[in-house]
């Protein structure tokens, strides 16, 4: 690249040219805009002239693109046109443009014969709205006439609009929500739109039609987009158009404005150049209308705020650009402060949409997960309500740039917001606490330790329910999405699902969703061969047990208890996931101890347990079993020992208690959580109670609760175990045993906390 | 002058970033990374299905220092890193021959 040449070897009339605009690059002039490029125009317009002095006079020189329009900035190319009607040019070309490559300018230039320039305006629309704002400099204004004539023949042929509108598409396409880093040139929202604009008036005029001048807003818009492209190319010292995280302070300090106010002015401008767009093409937003009016079918095209439902408004949310511009006055009405937001900025780096596109934004991320990712649909179905989850999605930043804590403030403003859509009960709470919380689990999952069970049980105690922390998870993601590209990432993903996925836990959501079936179902299954036999067998069991099985699992479980000959009966399946035992026995009130120690000594761990009694007193139990991580699923020799142990044991022939204490010796390095256990007993009618039990984890827990609960003459009818993450959370369904009804129960709970240690 | 490197649990990243600006480290690069070491990857169940994680997120953080500097900053570090649990991390301390601050054109320890 070659140096820069210095500003005294510069041909004289282009000095004046370069100085005034170092001067200018120094100190703004007025707002920084207008001014600006009018100045730097014109002083340039005399230093052209002076060079095409030199040419001869049947030679035209046509200013055209930007510095047509007379919206020079300060590193803009210079657009010039050497407009002849001769055969041959000579070194014309040479004279005009050579001294200002020479002083270091970029030219876009061009050498064009008369008919050429209509062949060109013709062939390519960028040349013909090149042309459309030629303007004369010097020679032949004949020729200058005659280019103007050729150009409005050209105009009453070429579809505009529709060139205009395809472009405008093409920008929404590059930038589906208007962004931080705008340019302020050719991006959304930016000068290029304002042109558009421009280039249909001339053409208007040139048709003979009468056109409106620009409005005030339109005319507003320009005057802060200059003053910025200005900023930006003073502070860059080259035609840099784009509002950078790096440049932004010192455009502000170059406009003599706070870097927030000056973001506030673009991001407010920007929006409102889009909604002038969308109000001068409407096109722009009539294929996604028509594909949303298609889906509504007879719903009202904007439902007065008064009677708009939850409904209408999440489905205008999810209508994209055109759902979005209809939506715009409603939103104005429920939320007083919505105008305010349309010009709240975000400044922090990692941000890459103002607050209201990061809101759009968030909403069509969460339509994004609620239809994509199965992981997350699956979620997402959980709730029940995609309603509710755009509605979280539209309002989890709508507290921002109201001072204080945006969530807190958020969360006040959802409530309104509820009320006056008329939003009530746990769905209006759980919009609220959403609002409240959305940035819980993203901040827990990187500042506080995941392995720590107080962390998880903090969040839980923080969300309350696993409907709210599903909300809060598909919240998360989206938010982040919708912030920047490196916000959301695998490091993250996997952070915030681990976070999710243990405090889901602790609500019991590890166990598979089942839907259940039903006497019916599982009898048709059966076949008539079996109808008595599973009918007996289901009739024993409580309504639990058809809501948590299948019909495979009824129909096994069946067969395990007809061929109960002796004692007991254990049968393993191996799963995708992790093996399944089932153990059917005759009751006896050391079975489950048993059972579980026989277990705890083989070294295999419960993950999942549901414990359920027959009316005849036959146990049938479901174990899911945690895979050893180094050897992998419950090998058959050791699923062998287990049975072995318990016929053993169910006999009298060993003793499990050891084994298991041999084992936990074995492993005494590896040393709990210090959480005291917490035992809670909830007394129900006829005897029935709900025992919970919350401790830490660790070989052999298992046995000794459900030893403890046998001891205190409980009989279990139905258990829910879960224990991961260090940490025991057990429910068991008891019943009375006679010799157990004295006790009262307080010196239950002491007996069974006691029983377990810490 | 030595890089330091140390693959931290990932919350602990504020209390070395605070231990370290108390012992006058001024400056540090954060890289989030994963990886496996006698910390194994967890697996988690959700609704039936079994979410396994082999690699484990930790945070990587480089910084350089002038030799007087070295040990308080690894016992900074050391110090606000600690859990006590498997997985804490690592301290690296690496040799630099030469440090250059790309404005100033300044060399050795002045540059850091």
């Amino acid at each position: 690249m070659s140096a820069a040449p210095r500003l005294s070897e510069t041909p004289s009339p282009l000095r004046d040219f370069l100085e005034r605009r170092e001067a200018l690059r120094e100190e703004r002039v007025g707002d920084g805009g207008e001014e600006v490029c009018r100045l730097l125009t014109s002083t340039l317009d005399t230093a052209v002239k002076e060079i095409a002095a030199d040419l001869d006079p049947d030679l035209t020189v046509v200013a055209v693109g930007g510095y047509g329009r007379g919206e020079l900035s300060l590193f803009s190319d210079i657009d010039l046109l050497l407009l002849h009607d001769r055969r041959h040019l000579g070194d014309a070309a040479s004279t005009l443009f050579r001294p200002l490559w020479d002083a270091g300018l970029r030219v876009g230039h061009s050498v064009r014969h008369i008919a050429e320039a209509a062949v060109a305006a013709r062939s390519a629309f960028d040349i013909y709205t090149t042309l459309l704002t030629g303007r004369f400099l010097s020679g032949d204004i004949e020729l200058f006439d005659r280019l103007h004539r050729t150009v409005a023949s050209v105009t009453r042929a070429r579809p505009l609009r529709r060139y205009l509108v395809s472009e405008e598409l093409e920008r929404r396409r590059r930038h589906p929500y208007l962004v931080m880093e705008v340019d302020v040139k050719t991006g959304r929202g930016g000068l290029r739109t304002l042109h558009g604009f421009e280039w249909e008036r001339r053409r208007e005029d040139m048709i003979g039609r009468f056109s409106p001048p620009p409005g005030p807003e339109e005319a507003e818009a320009r005057r802060i987009l200059l003053a910025v492209r200005n900023a930006l190319h003073a502070t860059a010292g080259r035609a840099h158009d784009t509002f950078t995280h790096e440049l932004r302070e010192r455009a502000a300090r170059w406009l003599g404005v706070d870097t927030y106010e000056l973001a506030s002015r673009l991001v407010t401008t920007t929006q409102q150049v889009d909604r002038m767009a969308n109000l001068r093409w409407p096109e722009l937003l009539s294929e996604p209308a028509k594909k949303e009016r298609r889906k509504r079918r007879s719903r009202p095209r904007r439902p007065p705020p008064g009677r708009l439902t939850v409904e209408d408004l999440a489905s205008l949310l999810r209508g994209g650009e055109d759902g979005r511009h209809r939506l715009a006055p409603v939103l104005e009405e429920i939320v007083p402060h919505w105008r305010h937001l349309l010009t709240v900025p975000q400044l922090e780096p990692f941000h890459d949409h103002p607050v209201v596109a990061h809101l759009w934004r968030t909403v069509d991320e969460m339509q994004s997960l609620v239809g994509g990712d199965p992981h997350y649909a699956a979620i997402a179905d959980e709730v029940g309500s995609p309603d509710l989850l755009t509605l979280a999605a539209l309002l989890h930043d709508i507290g921002k740039g109201q001072g204080g804590d945006h969530s807190e403030v958020g969360a006040d403003i959802t409530r309104e917001f509820c009320r006056r859509v008329g939003i009530t009960g746990l769905d209006a709470q759980m919009l609220e606490d959403a609002v409240r919380h959305h940035l819980l689990l993203a901040r827990a999952a990187t500042r506080r330790d995941l392995d720590d069970p107080a962390v998880i049980e903090d969040v839980a105690d923080t969300v309350g329910s696993l409907r709210l922390l599903q909300v809060l998870y598909l919240l998360t993601v989206a938010d982040a999405r919708a912030t920047g590209p490196g916000v959301w990432n695998r490091w993250k993903e996997v952070l915030v699902r681990t976070l999710f996925l243990r405090v889901a836990s602790r609500f019991g959501a590890g166990l598979p969703l089942r839907h259940g079936t039903t006497r019916e179902e599982v009898l048709a299954a059966a076949g008539p061969e079996r109808h008595r036999e599973i009918a007996e067998h289901v009739d024993a069991l409580p309504d639990e047990y058809l809501r948590s099985n299948t019909v495979t699992d009824v129909l096994w479980h069946a067969s395990l208890v007809s061929d109960l000959a002796d004692d007991v009966q254990l049968d393993l399946r191996r799963g995708d996931v992790a093996d399944t035992a089932v153990v059917v026995a005759r009751g006896r009130p050391d079975l489950r101890r048993l059972v579980t120690q026989s277990f705890a000594a083989n070294g295999i761990d419960v993950l999942e347990a549901r414990m359920m009694t027959r009316s005849d007193g036959v146990v049938v139990d479901t174990f899911r079993l945690r895979p050893d991580r180094r050897s992998g699923p419950v090998g058959s020799i050791q699923w062998e020992s287990v049975e072995a142990d318990l016929r053993a044991a169910l006999g009298g022939g060993v003793d499990l208690g050891q084994k298991v204490a041999a084992r936990l010796a074995a492993y005494s390095s590896v040393t709990p959580p210090p959480i005291p256990p917490n035992v809670e007993i909830e007394v129900g009618d006829g005897g029935e109670a709900v025992v919970r039990v919350q401790c830490a984890d660790r070989i052999g827990r298992l046995a000794e609760i459900v030893a403890a609960l046998e001891d205190a003459g409980l009989d279990i009818r139905l258990a829910k175990v879960d224990g991961r993450l260090g940490m025991a959370v057990d429910t068991f369904h008891v019943r009375r045993l006679p010799e157990g009804l004295s006790r009262a129960v307080e010196t239950l709970m002491a007996q069974i906390t006691s029983s377990i240690r810490p | 002058m030595k890089l330091i490197i140390a693959y931290i649990k990932p919350f602990k990243l504020e209390d070395v970033r605070d231990a370290l600006k108390a012992v006058g480290v001024s400056g540090m690069s954060v890289h989030d990374i994963s990886g496996f070491g006698r910390q194994a990857g967890h697996t988690e169940v959700y609704r039936g299905a079994e979410y396994e994680v082999a690699f484990v997120p930790k945070t990587k953080i480089e910084i350089l220092v002038p030799d007087d500097l070295v040990w308080p900053a690894v016992q900074a570090i050391e110090k606000a890193a600690a859990t006590g649990e498997i997985g804490d991390g690592k301290i690296a301390v690496l040799p630099v021959e030469e440090v250059v601050r790309i404005r100033t054109g300044e060399r050795g320890a002045e540059a850091v």
